[in-house]
């Protein structure tokens, strides 16, 4: 059955709540809860590196990113994203497969960044007047 | 899990992974390979598999996971921001 939230529309952001787990026991639904921005321009998500070391999570591998200030090569770990309703509309969140992301600085305004790898799994609309909704599952 | 020991894991098996990518990239694009001692052990289908897997064969937890793929990431919003 498909889950249906409204995002946060901040004029120049779209930002939702979200629950990064680590990928074991992938029954569990203790994590971290934070903020994440929508951004349908990375290819891949990301959390920041203080959210990574509150999981305990450890760098699986690496891949070359690119940037403004050149080639580089970012850490990856793996992690599960959850996204839940919040506000007047809460839900259980819902969990997506595992996803091998990158890390963010701690200086990222949000604690992650959803990347087109877990957006590209959902139904996502936008107005102009403010309303946005992400549909998935 | 010794952490000083995996991140030397992960860098020696990245070195060789990097060398090792043009001659796998046909026949296991978009697939994960589990790396031990700077050799792939397996290729599978999802991120999740591959620790799965590696949880499973290594019982120290040392091991990386490679993406098969030579498209770096792209960090969209901030990655074609000019510097001054």
């Amino acid at each position: 059955m498909s889950q249906r939230i409204e995002c946060r529309h901040e004029g120049l952001r779209v930002t939702v709540p979200v629950l990064i787990l680590n990928p074991s026991p992938s029954t569990s639904f203790d994590g971290v809860q934070g903020r994440a921005l929508l951004d349908t321009g990375s290819t891949t998500t990301g959390i920041t590196t203080r959210l990574a070391h509150q999981l305990g999570l450890v760098a699986r591998g690496k891949k070359p990113i690119g940037s403004a200030q050149g080639e580089g090569q970012a850490e990856r770990y793996l992690f599960r994203v959850g996204l839940h309703g919040e506000g007047k509309t809460p839900t259980l969140p819902y969990v997506f497969d595992d996803v091998i992301g990158f890390e963010l600085v701690n200086s990222f305004r949000f604690e992650a960044l959803i990347g087109m790898d877990v957006i590209s799994q959902c139904n996502l609309e936008m107005t102009r007047n403010g309303i946005c909704t992400l549909e998935f599952g | 899990m010794d952490r000083s020991a995996q991140k030397l894991e992960v860098d020696r098996n990245y070195d060789a992974f990097m060398r090792m990518l043009a001659s796998i990239l046909d026949t296991h694009e978009g697939e994960y390979a589990l790396m031990r001692n700077r050799k792939v052990v397996e290729f599978f289908d999802s991120p999740r598999a591959a620790n799965v897997a590696g949880t499973e064969r290594f019982s120290d937890g040392v091991y990386s996971i490679q993406e098969v793929t030579d498209e770096p990431i792209d960090l969209g919003f901030w990655s074609n921001v000019a510097a001054y």
